[in-house]
């Protein structure tokens, strides 16, 4: 198990925080976030094949994680979310306009949260996400559209549009 | 700072535990090991939050028995609530070396949830991901929506439950005899067919008779804007502690012909709703059932808004709906 484990060790270092933020804008359940870096972790160890790139091997783990995070929806029930409970507000910034926006941005759907996350936080253009979520680069530059009206909604001047 | 910089910094505290890796090879090395979903710290700071009623619990019934049977579906919470309105069905069949039990019912006049455990009968376990491929219910007849649930937290290996729910658009007809079909249970492996662990048909019949706690919220020409901008006149509002209803009058949204499917989403899609409850909190209601039937030349289309809450909640505990920002006071006290 030692290579197994120091694969998993370095994937974990690397990528896990991306992974597991990824998971829980999907789920909005940290223990499914566990349970679905967990399982994505598992997958990189059984990979056998070298990636071309280290972006490659980041992209892989991204998709892998989006289908994840869909499986255990299919087949675990989704249970209405509440805007900030307990178990997200761990993580919420303390100063109040970074933990609004944060507060926000989980208030979203899930397919806007989704590529705002990929969008402001990973750098992805609007047509690598479509090829991360398996939807079409038009429905993706739609949800950054209607998810930027709705922070800016929800935010005021704190979210300025005109900024990148 | 950029929109860029800030969300970075907004959700630089989000991380994984420490111990992940750990948990990865703990679950590589005991694959049998049933999936833990934990719902605990979610569902009890729903419970802490709502005040329990003390209610009569019926006869005919003992206490704990109908919400230890929706254990599955409720975690445990609520327990009078729960015991006064569902009810223990205990209707099973045997196919193919599996049982399927019927164990509870709990519903209102829109919404229905049932739990089922199916046991393998010579003690060996079920294995991870097993389902069942398709099931009928004469229950969710016309237009609704729902969704089968498998759990196997605590249960020994041979053993899992099926939470069953159903939101439908119209009235259901409880108080009726239901009839149920499971078919065929496989298993699903990611990238791969699924595989036939058991061949068959487990059909149940049983009578669903739950009491229904509905109550009609008043609207009086109740006008309110979605998040959008789209307007939706409130025509019936139905809660009950289990769920809510709603009759609207929508702007039209149904995707016209040759329209890409995305434009599906666009009906009641900047439609929300809460519940204020009398403490202060405020639940929103996340996944709900949407639907409308019109012309396609319609400016406007009759639609509907219905969902089963993540827990049951005492009527006499909700003091308004929120919806699209309007504060509707429910009188149910």
């Amino acid at each position: 198990m030692g290579m197994d484990t120091q694969t998993m060790e370095q994937t974990f270092a690397q990528y896990g925080r991306t992974i597991y933020r990824l998971a829980l804008q999907y789920t909005r359940q940290p223990p499914d976030a566990e349970d679905v870096l967990q399982e994505v972790l598992l997958e990189r160890c059984r990979r056998t094949e070298p990636f071309q790139s280290p972006e490659h091997e980041r992209r892989w783990l991204l998709r892998v994680a989006v289908n994840k995070s869909r499986n255990l929806l299919r087949t675990v029930r989704r249970r209405p979310t509440v805007p900030l409970d307990e178990a997200l507000a761990e993580y919420a910034p303390a100063e109040p306009s970074y933990r609004a926006l944060y507060e926000a941005v989980l208030s979203l759907p899930r397919d806007y949260r989704l590529t705002v996350d990929l969008y402001y936080y990973e750098g992805y253009s609007t047509g690598e996400i479509a090829a991360l979520l398996g939807a079409r680069e038009a429905t993706v530059r739609t949800w950054l559209r209607r998810a930027r009206l709705k922070l800016k909604e929800l935010l005021k001047e704190e979210w300025d549009d005109d900024q990148p | 700072m950029t929109n860029r910089e800030r969300y970075q910094t907004a959700f630089a505290g989000v991380r994984p535990p420490a111990d992940t890796v750990q948990q990865a090879l703990e679950r590589q090395n005991t694959p049998a090991r049933p999936r833990r979903r934990r719902l605990g710290r979610t569902l009890l700071v729903l419970a802490a939050a709502v005040a329990l009623l003390t209610l009569t619990v019926s006869a005919e019934v003992t206490a704990g028995t109908v919400s230890n049977l929706l254990a599955p579906l409720y975690g445990g919470a609520q327990t009078e609530l729960v015991d006064s309105i569902g009810y223990p069905v205990d209707a099973s069949v045997t196919v193919n070396g599996y049982t399927l039990t019927a164990e509870a019912v709990i519903g209102d006049q829109y919404n229905v949830a049932m739990v089922y455990t199916l046991t393998r009968e010579d003690g060996e376990p079920i294995p991870q991901g097993a389902h069942f491929q398709d099931s009928e219910n004469s229950l969710h007849r016309g237009s609704g929506g729902g969704y089968v649930e498998y759990v196997r937290e605590g249960l020994p290996d041979n053993q899992i439950q099926l939470v069953e729910t159903w939101t439908g658009s119209g009235t259901l007809p409880f108080l009726r005899n239901v009839q149920v079909v499971f078919r065929d249970l496989v298993l699903y492996q990611e990238g791969e067919e699924s595989t036939l662990l058991a061949e068959g048909e487990w059909e149940l019949k049983y009578t669903a008779r739950y009491r229904d706690a509905t109550v009609s919220v008043p609207v009086d020409n109740l006008t309110v804007t979605g998040t959008e901008g789209k307007t939706y006149q409130i025509r019936k509002i139905q809660l009950s502690p289990l769920g809510i209803h709603m009759d609207i009058i929508a702007p039209n949204d149904i995707p016209k012909l040759g329209e890409p499917p995305e434009h599906a989403m666009r009906l009641l899609d900047d439609f929300t709703v809460s519940l204020q409850l009398s403490d202060g909190t405020v639940l929103p209601v996340g996944d709900a059932n949407r639907g409308g039937s019109g012309s396609a030349d319609d400016e406007t289309i009759k639609a509907h808004y219905g969902a089963l809450f993540d827990q049951p909640i005492p009527l006499e505990d909700i003091s308004a709906l929120i919806i699209c920002g309007t504060q509707v006071p429910v009188n149910a006290g």
